[in-house]
């Protein structure tokens, strides 16, 4: 073809909570972002996806800590160590927030984490910041100050 | 008279033969001048023969001696004949000469009376070591008394008299039994007689309960230890007499401490062998004391611990001291039906007259053991609930937060939109705050409990940097409300950090929300090493030092009779549309404070001002 066609955000949402679920969709819509979205609902459904080598892998994961089956903490794990899936953005999108937790993540190499807001304007903001960040490709971890994104941050940087 | 004597040889003459006679010779007229003096009279006077004759044998005799010689002189015109008896002289140098007197009439050949002649023997050696003897009778401190094979007393020391009551002339020759109550009597001469069967010395005593008798008829309980004495003079027999009422006093006191101890008591000497126990070993081993007085100390011990007892036994006899026995392990006793008890033991040295024994204080802990394991029992238990509980805590962080932050969502989103009517929109508004309300009770709910289970430890820390910390995160709402926080001097204090930063952020945010209107919020945070008596509240201990930490607000203050009240879970002053809030924030305070076992009052002012005094126990000494 000829047309150039928008450059749509591949994303995989690995989330149990179909409330969570629902409300990231609802989030993703309103922000009216060329975005292409997939939810599984557990870590092994996830790894399944993504070492299937006949789809596209995604642009950026959105993962979710608290999962049956397969925890997010073993799935970033094992996508650190993979070849093929090392260099995927991985957000984590969790409901507490634990210092000790959140370092671990870090340390595991998560790019971003995210607290799972109680307003939805606030939840809006944050992926929308987080898909920004996203999108300028940076290949190293942002650095430990820049790790954790918040409503706060986002309106900072959406303004 | 006698007769010129014949010599066999002539060629000696009689002075010769006076010369030669060992004991000093001395020949007075009856005017008491003295006519002769042998040699030995000179070696003996230490006089030359010059300087004695003609002079008045006055000259030997010492001042207090004079009578003797008029009594001699006496003796002689009378035509007495005097005994040899023992008397002191002088010699040239003044110094006492003890001596044997012999002596004789001097007469002329018709028989007439013409002087007397003086034979003295020098005894000054056997006087002294008389003397010394009566030195050492004199200086024992029991009551000596020598006794021939009679039983008379020749010799008694000044301590008979002085025991007894009796001087000595009363006691000379007379017999020994004067001294002992009838019915030992017969006892004391058996014992008196055996020494001249069988000579060695040997103690009788406290054994055969003897007796003293005094002159004055009372009783006391004597030690007799006798010796033989050969004298010149024959066999004699030596008795010392030591009055052992002090003795048997303190024995019995001993006895009466042994018998009135409350734990079981043992005294077991070098052999390994029972010497004594009291009641309460009897009731406690379940023996009756002769079963168990003489047989080693290992019957009351099962037999896997005989070897450890031994070994600490060869222990404590290199070392003995005050202490106990097999610390930190599990000792038993065991009774004479073979049951075993818990028992801790602790182990004394006593010194006695018979040697070192060791007293062994056994107490039996089996109620001790049984109130330890229901302790230990009980902390496992606590563990467990407290582990219970810390879960518990875990599963509602999340499983009720997160169905509260849907709803705060939902309902927001309702807010958001133009889905419904204003009255919808109204009740939207209410149930969104509510479940705030729920989020942030919940969120405290579960600081409060987690506040004694944190896993953190104590440090010291610096008071200046978590404040500072605190401040900033309130910079938004003290720039809205025109509010200070002075920062005042602050010094370190061991405390779990995260905690005391909950206490100041909940402190900090009361104030700013407690605040009078109009009126620009002052708060002011010192803190400053105290000691516990500076304080006159006996809530502190006075010789603990402690940080004193002070947040003072100039705002709407807290009426006197709710000051007690205000640290209560759930308590609140205002309703809830005066004040937000959970009523949690100052029962976390306390709990904090209560959680790094310190103090906090409140003082306050209505509509002045709140100050909150906060100690904390410092662990060091600085």
């Amino acid at each position: 073809m000829g047309t150039p066609t928008i450059q749509t955000t591949n994303i995989i949402l690995a989330e149990d909570d179909t409330d969570d679920a629902f409300l990231f969709n609802e989030a993703i819509d309103e922000l009216s972002l060329a975005v292409e979205l997939t939810i599984v609902s557990d870590g092994e459904q996830l790894m399944e996806r993504i070492s299937n080598e006949t789809i596209q892998l995604p642009d950026v994961i959105f993962l979710d800590i608290n999962m049956p089956r397969k925890n997010g903490l073993e799935c970033l794990s094992e996508i650190r160590v993979s070849k093929r899936l090392y260099n995927l953005p991985v957000i984590i999108i969790s409901t507490s927030y634990d210092e000790e937790i959140v370092n671990q993540l870090y340390i595991n190499g998560a790019d971003y984490y995210i607290q799972k807001p109680s307003v939805f304007e606030a939840l809006k903001n944050v992926i929308h910041l987080a898909l920004n960040l996203i999108s300028e490709k940076n290949q190293l971890q942002p650095p430990k100050e820049s790790f954790v994104l918040t409503d706060k941050k986002a309106k900072m940087a959406l303004r | 008279m006698h007769p010129k004597r014949k010599h066999q040889n002539t060629s000696i003459s009689d002075r010769t033969i006076i010369e030669s006679i060992k004991d000093a010779v001395i020949v007075s007229e009856l005017s008491g001048k003295i006519i002769f003096t042998n040699h030995a009279a000179e070696e003996l006077f230490d006089y030359t023969s010059d300087e004695l004759l003609g002079r008045d044998i006055d000259v030997i005799f010492p001042p207090g001696l004079a009578h003797e010689k008029k009594k001699m002189m006496d003796s002689i015109l009378w035509g007495e004949k005097i005994e040899n008896y023992e008397t002191e002289r002088i010699d040239k140098h003044n110094k006492a000469i003890y001596v044997w007197v012999s002596l004789s009439a001097l007469r002329d050949s018709k028989g007439k009376l013409r002087g007397m002649t003086k034979v003295l023997r020098d005894i000054t050696d056997k006087k002294k070591s008389e003397g010394k003897f009566q030195a050492l009778l004199e200086s024992a401190p029991d009551a000596m008394v020598i006794t021939n094979n009679f039983e008379q007393m020749v010799l008694v020391n000044a301590q008979t008299e002085k025991l007894f009551g009796y001087n000595r002339t009363d006691l000379m020759g007379e017999d020994i039994g004067k001294l002992i109550p009838m019915r030992y009597e017969q006892k004391l001469i058996d014992h008196c007689k055996k020494f001249f069967e069988d000579s060695k010395v040997n103690v009788m005593g406290v054994s055969l309960e003897l007796y003293g008798l005094k002159k004055d008829g009372t009783e006391f309980p004597v030690e007799i230890s006798s010796s033989p004495l050969n004298l010149d003079e024959g066999l004699f027999v030596s008795t010392a007499i030591r009055d052992i009422t002090t003795r048997i006093k303190n024995e019995a006191k001993f006895r009466g401490l042994l018998e009135s101890a409350p734990d079981a008591m043992v005294i077991v000497n070098k052999q390994n062998t029972i010497e004594l126990v009291n009641a309460q070993t009897e009731m406690l081993f379940e023996y009756q004391r002769e079963e168990i007085i003489g047989k080693q100390v290992e019957i009351l011990i099962p037999n896997r611990f005989k070897e450890l007892y031994s070994r600490h036994r060869k222990e404590y006899i290199s070392e003995p001291r005050t202490r106990a026995m097999g610390v930190g392990m599990d000792l038993y006793g065991i009774k004479k039906d073979g049951t075993e008890f818990p028992v801790e033991i602790s182990l004394s040295p006593i010194e006695t007259e018979d040697g070192a024994l060791v007293s062994a204080a056994i107490r039996d802990i089996s109620e001790q053991k049984r109130s330890a394991i229901e302790l230990q029992n009980y902390a496992e238990r606590l563990e467990v609930s407290n582990k219970e509980l810390k879960q518990f805590a875990y599963v509602a962080s999340h499983d009720l937060k997160v169905p509260l932050r849907k709803i705060l969502i939902y309902t927001g989103r309702m807010l958001e939109n133009d889905f419904i009517t204003e009255k919808g929109r109204k009740y939207f508004q209410l149930i969104n705050e509510t479940a705030d309300r729920m989020q942030t009770l919940i969120e405290d709910l579960l600081t409060f409990s987690s506040i004694a289970s944190t896993d953190k430890a104590i440090k010291t820390s610096n008071l200046e940097s978590i404040v500072k910390e605190v401040k900033k995160t309130f910079s938004e709402e003290l720039k809205e409300k025109n509010a200070t926080i002075e920062i005042g001097e602050l010094c370190e204090a061991d405390i779990i950090e995260f905690q005391i930063r909950q206490l100041m952020h909940n402190l900090i945010s009361n104030a700013l929300k407690f605040s009078r209107s109009g009126i620009p919020p002052l708060i002011r945070i010192q803190a400053r090493r105290m000691k516990g008596s500076d304080l006159k509240s006996d809530k502190l201990q006075p010789d603990m030092e402690y940080c004193h930490i002070f947040v003072s607000d100039n705002g709407i203050g807290i009426e006197d009779k709710y000051q007690e009240k205000v640290f209560g879970v759930f308590e609140k002053l205002h309703s809830r549309d005066e004040y937000e809030g959970t009523g949690i924030g100052l029962a976390i305070v306390k709990k904090i404070v209560d959680n790094h076992k310190g103090l906090i009052t409140v003082r306050s002012v209505l509509n002045a001002g709140t100050t909150f005094d906060i100690y904390m126990p410092l662990r060091n000494k600085r």
